[in-house]
């Protein structure tokens, strides 16, 4: 797969860069707002 | 490999000038750079802060400082040191390195790389703003712990902005090396085929992610707690204190992870390299390394076993720490079986990483006793821990950043540094680190108390050994500047492969590597990874 992306062209890699980022900011997200909410009563 | 390195030798070399090329640098090569620079002045402005400290602990007694600007230095060193030297300067390593490790041009996310850089001198701005302010910097220890933290003064609203820039910070940097690792890998670089040191730093990307929201969540509480009326941590609105320690160190625990793992990379690099055999164990390695990741998870109360915890979880984290000395074990047991029959030089990188294999393992025992609960009610809140920590941290993860440094140095400078005097460096530092650290054990287990200004006279020599060793070793760390530039600024000339055990992508640039590199992937074979 990453042989495949590399021969392609970048444009595939940065669309995957950008959403791995984003699926990982969400990730990163729910935690910060997941603790604070479970703590409130 | 040459064909590798004259084919990244034919393309333009362009690189912007002056201010802006630093300033808004998208370059993996630059923000690494950057990176390494800024938590070298932060090792050196929270070293300072060490020496004020040993100094008051000179001898009993009141000397120097007043006991607030003391607790100050004890709440703002520790800071400093973990958030602004030892992250960073892991995180310098990392993108230096990864990119020219898989062959990939560049990081993942470059313009994010930027700003996870730029947000951390204004992160350390608002901090050590703090000292300067009325009412000085925060006092209340690194922890944060309430209801002692609520009394910080002004100080307070900018140490909490602080951590949240350098969370966000953080955050960044993992997102994008783990975006770098997963999507930029050269053709034929699979998983099992990574350097360890980016296998490790991958593992403490994800320990990032999942820790550091919860550090945010933690201290967002705290500023609500104390500007907005709300009772997270206050009994007498229904809330809780000991919930901020759960919270805290739930955190707190995969952090000591984030510090220690990158520098487990560093060493298992640096070893195979001056034993010249591959690494003992690579898989194991790995799998040792995800364990120890998911383990610190599930570990945090070892930290609180004397706030009153129901007996049963007492033992659970009592085992569950021991547990991660098996994971642990099995790293130093490959780096031991690696230099076995090995053919050993013993350049400077090298001196450090057997330091910190030793002095490492010390510390590691030492958590060890730490995590037996009875026995931490006797050990808990003195200078053992003390003792403990700065052996995994200070002979532990910046001995592997000096040994990553005198190893990386060549390569990117493209000049070798003054072996002899690394190897003066290295003596001073290890001898006088032990000086500085090992009698805090005695004074720890003699019963004093840390975070205290003065102290009973019982306690007088060994804090006069650790002071005199604590001076010797940060003057010795200038010795360490000086190297540094007299090599940045020339020297003989290294070869691409500099050392002569070295393999990997990294070896097959020239040194100092072009300024874009890999912008046509390199074909990644067995070979080339192998002895």
């Amino acid at each position: 797969m990453v042989k495949k992306a590399f021969r392609t062209n970048n444009e595939l890699v940065e669309k995957r860069n950008k959403r791995l980022a984003l699926i990982l900011g969400l990730v990163a997200l729910s935690f910060y707002l997941g603790f604070l909410i479970s703590n409130m009563k | 490999m040459s064909t590798i390195a004259h084919a990244n030798h034919d393309h333009h070399d362009h690189k912007p000038t002056g201010i802006k090329r630093w300033l808004f640098s998208t370059n993996h090569k630059d923000i690494g750079t950057m990176y390494l620079v800024f938590s070298l002045i932060m090792f050196f402005i929270g070293g300072s802060m060490a020496m004020i400290i040993r100094a008051e602990l000179f001898q009993p007694g009141l000397q120097f400082v007043d006991p607030q600007f003391y607790n100050s230095m004890v709440t703002v060193h520790a800071l400093v040191m973990i958030f602004g030297a030892v992250m960073p300067a892991g995180v310098g390593l990392a993108n230096w390195m990864i990119p020219i490790m898989i062959g990939a041009p560049d990081m993942a996310l470059p313009r994010m790389n930027n700003m996870s850089f730029w947000i951390m001198p204004f992160a350390f701005a608002l901090l050590l703003g703090t000292l300067f302010i009325e009412g000085g910097g925060p006092a209340g220890g690194w922890t944060m712990y309430p209801p002692l933290v609520l009394q910080t003064g002004k100080a307070f609203p900018f140490l909490i902005f602080a951590v949240h820039f350098l969370g966000i910070s953080s955050i960044m940097g993992a997102i994008n090396i783990i975006a770098t690792v997963f999507n930029m890998r050269a053709p034929g670089m699979t998983l099992m085929r990574l350097p360890l040191f980016v296998w490790t730093w991958v593992i403490t990307a994800f320990l990032l992610i999942a820790s550091m929201p919860v550090l945010a969540g933690a201290v967002t509480m705290l500023l609500t707690d104390k500007y907005f009326g709300t009772s997270f941590f206050n009994a007498a609105g229904g809330g809780d204190p000991v919930l901020f320690q759960h919270i805290f160190w739930f955190f707190g625990h995969p952090e000591v992870y984030i510090l220690a793992l990158p520098a487990f990379g560093i060493i298992s690099q640096i070893i195979p390299t001056f034993a010249r055999k591959p690494l003992f164990g690579y898989a194991s390695m790995v799998y040792a390394t995800a364990s120890i990741a998911i383990l610190s998870f599930f570990v945090w109360a070892h930290h609180m076993f004397t706030v009153g915890l129901p007996i049963n979880g007492e033992l659970f984290f009592m085992y569950a720490t021991m547990l991660i000395a098996v994971p642990t074990g099995v790293k130093v047991f490959n780096w031991v079986a690696t230099m076995w029959k090995g053919a050993m030089t013993f350049e400077a990188p090298m001196l450090f990483a057997l330091a910190f294999v030793i002095l490492f393992t010390i510390g590691g025992f030492s958590g060890l006793m730490l995590g037996i609960t009875p026995v931490d009610f006797q050990y808990h809140d003195t200078y053992f821990v003390v003792a403990h920590f700065h052996y995994v941290l200070l002979t532990g993860a910046v001995f592997a950043l000096m040994a990553s440094v005198y190893y990386w140095l060549p390569k990117w400078t493209g000049n070798m540094y003054d072996e002899k005097l690394a190897k003066i460096h290295f003596w001073l530092s290890t001898i006088f680190a032990n000086v500085l650290f090992f009698p805090q054990h005695f004074l720890g287990l003699a019963g004093m108390p840390r975070r205290i200004p003065d102290y009973s006279i019982q306690f007088a020599d060994f804090n006069m050994v650790s002071s005199l060793g604590g001076f010797a070793y940060g003057i010795s760390q200038l010795l360490f500047i000086y190297i540094v530039i007299k090599c940045v600024l020339g020297g003989k000339k290294a070869t691409a492969q500099v050392w002569e055990g070295a393999r990997g992508l990294e070896w097959t640039l020239s040194s100092p590597p072009p300024y874009h590199s890999f912008t046509k992937p390199p074909k990644v074979t067995k070979a080339l990874m192998d002895y």
